[in-house]
């Protein structure tokens, strides 16, 4: 700004003028500046503001080259038009921001741009001209040119406000793709969430009812042990409600509530179900995802006691080989009677969550012989 | 009146026993944990009332139920099958929903000493309405269920050669022999079909994995040889449906 009054001396206006212009231009400023930062609080406002400033050097050459303004009222003129302009633009900015693309008919656009150019165009070049007026102080010349030279402006003004539009125009619709994105992202993440929930072991309504059945039965004959039961189905469930993928649980955890849950079902069946389990040494601190084994251990009572009568065992081994945690789960199966057909998701989502756990296929191995059924899964250590 | 408990859940068993200690006219016949002991125990003891529980292992309730000719009066008992549940709801049977309460155990067992005393043997209406219910339901099967006097065929689906019309009943032929059941040819094809069997004719029922050849045998018809050695004639119809689908 001090340069500007430096230059304004060499000119031929009067220093009355002068003085009052750089009051005026400095009040201006700022409060363009503070337009600015209010409204366009984003980065853009810098490109916006060079962007315009780039126009007025533009504007100012083409005035004192090709008009042959002098060169006070060619840099004032360069400013003004510019400023309000790019003032103008941020109304601009907000009509198209704010426009619903999808919701507008064609003929609803033309007829919003055709008003909103005209509007523009009118405020623009008018209130440009008062305040040029009032710089020159009425310099006659000066306003008989700006007179002549109208519809060039005015069709350099539309050309520049037909480029803003389209600009503005391409950087809402990126902005919205970005949004969209964005927030089929988050719609992804949280499919992929309530995918790993759907996969998540849940308690089966017929082994609730059932165990419910035994306590019911048991607080006649065994109150103690119906007591025992109550415990152990409700610290089972407690886990198997708390858990989640986020949080890594260990063998040792697994262990105790696939214990509760065997429990649980060995009383619902008396003798005829018989656990036996065979862990390596020191294995019981290795992360595991929490109720992964469930899924396993349910399958092998679903097929061996539900469906066999007499005796069925389950065998449950943990052993590291090469640093990976195998984990086994065996069961008898009755092989004269075709099994009732199991729909398979128990087994299914296990790998499914092993996949989407360690992004990773070839970690469970099904294994099945004359009568026994193994499942094998393997983990990667820390 | 002589009553027979069948569950598999030794726990179930004890709170039915002992709800029903208090009766004064109720002689605890037997218990079983399995279907196949159950239609023993029916046809020795000769059972006035039996609790029957669906799910059970080697054979469901609902399959012994298709084995006994002369039912006795039943009283289903489950603990969650929607499957099951929707059918007894359909039909006036009685069931309990497990865990119940003594008192809903008792409304049950006065409905059927009611039943026993209108002296109405014919075979319970109720049930038969079950039975025709469970033989509509959608569901594919994977294995049929057959008696011989008191022993209980299991056949598993792809074991089965052929099915045949005989009168009311149908002639069921697998690796295991050949059985009478009491069902129709078309509860056969609706329940076999998805499972790879196919109506060659009126009579005939085949499973397609066991057919050898086909053969032309006169002007319409065809004659499909089966591994098992069988030859059976197919109607025009029925060859048209085999030709669809080999």
């Amino acid at each position: 700004m001090p340069c500007l009054v430096s230059i304004g001396n060499h000119d031929t206006s009067p220093n009355k003028g002068l003085t009052f212009l750089d009051f005026r231009l400095f009040t201006f400023y700022f409060l363009l500046h503070f337009m600015f930062a209010k409204l366009f609080n984003n980065k853009l406002l810098p490109v916006y503001a060079g962007v315009w400033l780039a126009i007025a050097v533009v504007h100012y050459l083409i005035v004192t080259t090709q008009i042959g303004v002098g060169l006070l009222m060619a840099l004032s003129e360069a400013f003004v038009f510019s400023s309000v302009f790019a003032l103008l633009g941020i109304g601009l900015w907000f009509l198209v921001k704010f426009t619903d693309l999808e919701k507008l008919n064609r003929q609803e656009m033309i007829l919003r741009h055709i008003t909103s150019s005209t509007v523009t165009m009118v405020i623009w070049f008018g209130s440009s001209y008062l305040i040029l007026g009032l710089v020159s102080d009425h310099d006659k010349d000066y306003m008989a040119m700006l007179n002549d030279t109208m519809v060039v402006r005015i069709l350099a003004g539309l050309l520049l406000y037909i480029i803003m539009l389209s600009v503005f125009y391409l950087l809402v619709n990126n902005q919205n793709l970005k949004d969209r994105k964005a927030r089929e992202e988050a719609l992804q993440n949280l499919l992929h969430e309530s995918e790993l929930n759907s996969l998540r072991a849940q308690i089966k309504p017929h082994f609730l009812f059932n165990s419910l059945n035994s306590i019911s039965s048991l607080t006649v004959t065994n109150p103690e042990k119906a007591q025992e039961m109550v415990i152990n189905l409700s610290e089972f469930m407690r886990y198997s409600l708390s858990f989640s993928d986020n949080k890594m649980s260990t063998l040792k955890q697994e262990l105790y509530h696939l214990r509760l849950y065997l429990e649980i079902e060995k009383v619902r069946f008396g003798g005829r179900l018989r656990v036996e389990e065979l862990m390596e040494q020191g294995i019981l601190e290795w992360p595991l995802p929490p109720m992964i084994l469930q899924p396993l251990v349910e399958n092998a009572v679903k097929h061996g006691v539900y469906d066999t009568p007499g005796q069925s065992f389950i065998r449950i081994t943990g052993r590291v080989t090469e640093g990976w945690l195998e984990i086994s789960v065996t069961n008898n199966f009755d092989p004269e009677l075709p099994g009732k057909k199991g729909t398979g998701t128990g087994l299914a989502n296990v790998m499914k969550r092993m996949q989407m756990v360690y992004g990773m296929t070839n970690l469970a191995r099904i294994t099945k012989t004359d009568n026994t059924f193994e499942v094998k899964l393997k983990f990667p250590g820390k | 009146m002589k009553v027979l408990i069948i569950d598999d859940e030794p726990p179930a068993r004890d709170i039915i026993r002992h709800y029903l200690a208090g009766s004064n006219d109720i002689e605890l016949a037997g218990e079983c944990e399995n279907g196949f002991d159950a239609l023993k125990k029916i046809n020795e003891l000769k059972p006035d009332l039996i609790f029957l529980d669906v799910q059970m292992p080697k054979i469901t309730g609902f399959e012994l139920l298709e084995l006994l000719t002369d039912p006795p009066q039943i009283i289903f008992t489950t603990a969650y099958d929607e499957f099951a549940i929707r059918a007894f709801e359909m039909n006036a049977v009685d069931y309990l929903l497990k865990p119940f309460s003594k008192a809903r155990m008792d409304q049950a067992v006065e409905r059927a000493r009611q039943r026993m005393d209108s002296r109405d043997r014919e075979p319970v209406k109720e049930v038969e309405g079950l039975k025709a219910r469970l033989d509509e339901s959608a569901e594919d099967i994977d294995r049929v269920v057959a008696r011989l006097g008191s022993k209980i065929i299991v056949m598993p689906v792809d074991k089965i050669w052929y099915i045949e019309a005989q009168d009311d009943y149908v002639m069921v032929y697998s690796e295991q022999g050949n059985y009478l059941k009491e069902k129709t040819m078309k509860y056969f094809e609706t329940h076999l079909g998805p499972k790879g069997f196919i109506r060659i004719h009126r009579s005939h029922l085949v499973n397609v994995a066991q057919i050898l050849s086909v053969e032309l045998y006169g002007k319409d018809t065809h004659l499909v040889m089966l591994k098992c050695g069988a030859k059976l004639k197919t109607s025009a119809e029925g060859y048209k449906r085999l030709r669809e689908l080999l």
